[in-house]
């Protein structure tokens, strides 16, 4: 199993490595990849593009695009483990928390005529997540940023006002972290960035944008770090897997990634099959605010009464393992064993105190054949305890907007739920959804708690790796004591390729690290 | 002919704003949130309360309604909500390829439809016809997404011969026409059956008429008759069908177009449904509907062109 446990002599580690890789690189020049004829990679985006600003970006179908035609000051290394690497930057001295000072590569060019990318590209492209005017959805990512300080054309400090222990696992390396061209954006009267890049600062250049059809990468003729491989990039947007992989079969596309349910029907060297364990979990959820739910007890029975290695084996074969909490396996705070694991008789036992036996309750999620197989085998685990399960597959919009219901108040009838949420590589963001101001926006177990809610707020500002680990152990102790969770998987993302392509994945293979692939 | 035309035209008109209201109703009666889907969960409550004011969402369906029809007026769509683009130029782009796609379907159903029809009626009962009317029933009863993916997995997969998704580089007519092919065939294949039935029975029909024993009468041969004075005729009930059929052809590559992964209105409407995109749901729904009635408008034209009977009659 991956670990990350990341610490600053690591971190340094890693960015001299991917400096002197940078540095090697941009020594050989644009000409080293010059070929007789142009390497076109076609691979499946999982969507159109819709937004690509960092602060106001959309999901991983702009993320994918904009990892390729942006640089930050670091990025995620392609690999098995949640590695990061210097990118614009050649140096960052992370050794303050409170202060990270950076110096820039010099020479790299925005398109568009836009200059060089300079400190105040930077400065202008973290404090604009504080700007009311951006009204960034991903505000939060440098909610602890005081100020960047521009010390030299290239050289500046990232001042924060409180530690901030997210900053180099999911802020600076993840699309929040990129640098957009002061001068493009302000020229363009406009606050943020719709699907026109303006400028891009990437090994690619957004070439051409037919909605809803194909995204064209080209070379970006003025970066000036590593090659890529690859002349032209098409993304095609294609939402469904089985539409993916039936058009690579086909011939359609060189990349794409597959269901979970085919990974047994690949051959795993012929379509050079890649497996990595997502940053997503999926549980189910009770609604402490159902008149059914209400007594600990009867959530209590309803936890001890699944048998989630059964339940997994059964959905997913072995291409998935079970889940211990919320915290996917590869980041810190993961659990490896459950407080209240499947033990039957102890549910009869709570059942016949709590007076709830001969008890019939509904699960409801969104449509998902997955999801399916899973909840007819706890229908069955919960029958052999005396419970009836009502399996309610439906539009997951439609679920949510009932969760949702607060002044309508029809969220009392959710009982039973499967929540699948995904995550950026920090704990932190797993388990920001459960607290009290969440309470019918996401945190549909609609359990709360303030001294929770004061430890998760210090969980993000804990930079000791030992104690921040322990505290979301603690964190999902105490939701799995509520009794309102039963944690099932953190599932897997599966890629398959073309002979004739090298793929390169994040750690968790949700993103292709598109300026890394290259040729067979 | 001209009052008739015109008493068309209105009832096509009226069909079509009584297809909007309910189309409205409906669509607003939907439950979740599209400043929930379109900014995602890390949006706080006040960015999404500003979503919704600026897209005018909060306000109450009447004024929605009014205001949308105001918009539609003066040619105006509304604002996508996820990527901000004008929903006119979403469904501008999407809409050639749904209508070419829809057409060649029809075409692909015309011209195995019409042939099968016309030899079925000049063979009545013998095994031909048997054979065609088994046939003929097999395809009316197969739903186009069902041949979709089968026409994927056999002539895209296994044989290789046609693309499986998108439809094809914009300039290169052979590469948009090798794209067209498969899913016309799936969107056209049910009309396959319902002309050859149609034709069938409405060319036996006319060739059990008085001018057409005449004709036998002066030694003109069967397949002349069949073909120069039957067939116009017993083609325009089929007209009359078809202009319906348009409708169910649109309707049928919504699926067809999502199976190709082919940026058309059908997609375009199925992915809007999905993200509750409403300004594109209903931008690509209305213009659905107004083809739907602007065919069927085109089909009571052409009969009444064809058959001057019916004009009279009223």
């Amino acid at each position: 199993m991956t670990e990350f446990r990341i610490n600053r002599r690591d971190l340094m580690r890693r960015l001299g490595a991917g400096g002197l890789a940078l540095s090697a690189s941009s020594l050989l020049g644009a000409g080293a990849v010059i070929s007789q004829e142009a390497r076109v990679l076609r691979i499946r985006n999982d969507g159109d593009i819709r937004r690509l600003d960092p602060a106001t970006r959309g999901g991983w179908y702009d993320e994918t695009v904009m990892f390729a035609i942006f640089s930050g000051l670091v990025r995620y290394a392609p690999g098995e483990k949640w590695a990061i690497e210097l990118d614009a930057a050649e140096s960052l001295d992370d050794s303050d928390p409170l202060n990270i000072a950076f110096t820039l590569r010099p020479g790299i060019m925005f398109t568009g005529g836009y200059g060089e990318l300079t400190a105040e590209d930077v400065k202008f492209s973290y404090e604009r997540f504080l700007d009311p005017a951006v009204d960034a959805v991903y505000g939060s990512d440098w909610g602890a940023l005081a100020e960047v300080e521009v010390t030299g054309k290239y050289s500046g400090i990232i001042h924060l006002s409180r530690p901030f222990a997210p900053l180099f696992t999911s802020t600076m390396p993840h699309a929040s972290g990129l640098i957009l061209s002061k001068a493009a954006l302000e020229g363009s009267g406009e606050a943020v960035i719709g699907t026109d890049p303006l400028a891009c600062s990437g090994p690619y250049q957004l070439a051409e944008w037919r909605p809803r059809e194909m995204i064209r990468l080209t070379r970006n003729p003025g970066w000036t770090g590593p090659v890529p491989y690859y002349d032209e990039i098409q993304l095609l947007p294609i939402a469904d897997l089985t539409s993916a992989e039936t058009a690579f079969d086909a011939g359609d596309l060189d990349v794409t990634q597959i269901a979970v349910n085919s990974i047994p029907v690949r051959n795993p060297a012929a379509d050079k099959l890649v497996v990595k364990p997502a940053l997503a979990y999926t549980w189910l959820g009770m609604n402490v605010e159902n008149e059914t739910l209400s007594d600990i007890r009867v959530r209590r029975a309803i936890q001890q009464a699944i048998d989630v290695q059964e339940v997994v084996e059964a959905t997913f074969g072995g291409a998935v393992t079970p889940a211990f909490g919320l915290v996917p396996p590869p980041l810190l705070g993961a659990r490896d064993a459950d407080l209240y694991p499947f033990d039957p008789a102890a549910t009869k036992a709570l059942l016949a105190e709590a007076g709830a036996e001969g008890l019939t309750l509904t699960l409801s999620f969104g449509a998902d054949p997955d999801l399916m197989i899973a909840a007819q085998v706890i229908q069955a685990q919960l029958a052999a305890v005396g419970i009836t399960l009502q399996i309610r597959s439906m539009d997951s919009a439609t679920l949510t907007a009932q969760q949702q219901d607060n002044a309508g108040g029809s969220y009392k009838e959710v009982e039973l739920f499967f929540t699948t949420f995904t995550t950026a590589p920090d704990p932190s963001w797993v388990t920001e959804w459960f607290t009290c101001s969440q309470v019918g926006v996401w945190n549909f177990q609609r359990t709360c708690s303030e001294d929770w809610d004061a430890k998760n707020a210090a969980a993000a500002e804990e930079t000791d790796p030992a104690v921040r680990n322990q505290m979301y152990i603690e964190l999902q102790d105490a939701l799995e004591e509520t009794g309102a969770y039963v944690f099932l998987y953190h599932g897997v993302n599966a890629w398959v390729a073309g002979p004739k392509v090298t793929p390169a994945y994040s750690a968790d293979a949700q993103w292709a690290l598109l300026r890394d692939f290259t040729g067979a | 002919m001209g009052s008739y035309l015109v008493r068309r035209f209105v009832l096509a008109l009226l069909v079509l704003c009584l297809a909007l209201l309910i189309l409205f109703l409906l669509i607003y009666a939907v439950p979740g949130d599209p400043a929930t889907i379109a900014l995602g969960p890390r949006a706080s409550e006040a960015q999404k309360l500003l979503f919704r004011e600026r897209m005018g969402l909060d306000d109450p369906l009447v004024v929605q309604a009014v205001r949308y029809i105001g918009l539609m007026l003066r040619g105006d769509m509304g604002t996508d909500i996820l990527s901000q683009r004008p929903v006119a130029d979403l469904v501008l782009a999407a809409l050639p390829r749904t209508v070419l796609l829809a057409l060649v379907g029809l075409g692909w159903a015309v011209a195995l439809g019409l042939p099968l029809g016309v030899v079925s009626a000049l063979n009545p009962n013998s095994w031909i016809d048997r054979v065609v009317g088994v046939i003929s029933t097999s395809v009316v009863a197969l739903p186009s997404f069902l041949m979709a993916i089968y026409g994927l997995m056999l002539f895209s997969v296994t044989l290789g011969w046609f693309p499986a998704i998108g439809a094809g580089e914009p300039g290169d007519f052979g590469d948009q026409v090798r794209h067209l092919v498969l899913p016309a065939l799936a969107v056209g294949i049910a009309w396959v059956g319902y002309i050859a039935r149609l034709v069938r029975v409405s060319m036996l029909e006319v060739l059990g008429e008085n001018h057409v024993k005449t004709y036998r009468a002066f030694g003109v041969s069967n397949l002349r008759i069949a073909l120069r004075f039957v067939l116009p005729i017993a083609v325009v009930p089929v007209l009359s069908v078809l202009g319906v059929g348009m409708g169910n052809l649109l309707s049928g590559a919504v699926l067809v177009e999502v199976v190709f992964s082919r940026p058309g209105l059908g997609s375009l409407a199925y992915d809007a449904v999905v993200s509750r995109n409403f300004p594109v749901l209903f931008g690509s729904v209305v213009v659905t509907t107004a083809l739907y009635v602007t065919a069927n408008f085109l089909t009571d034209t052409a009969i009444a062109l064809l058959d001057p009977r019916i004009v009279e009659e009223g």
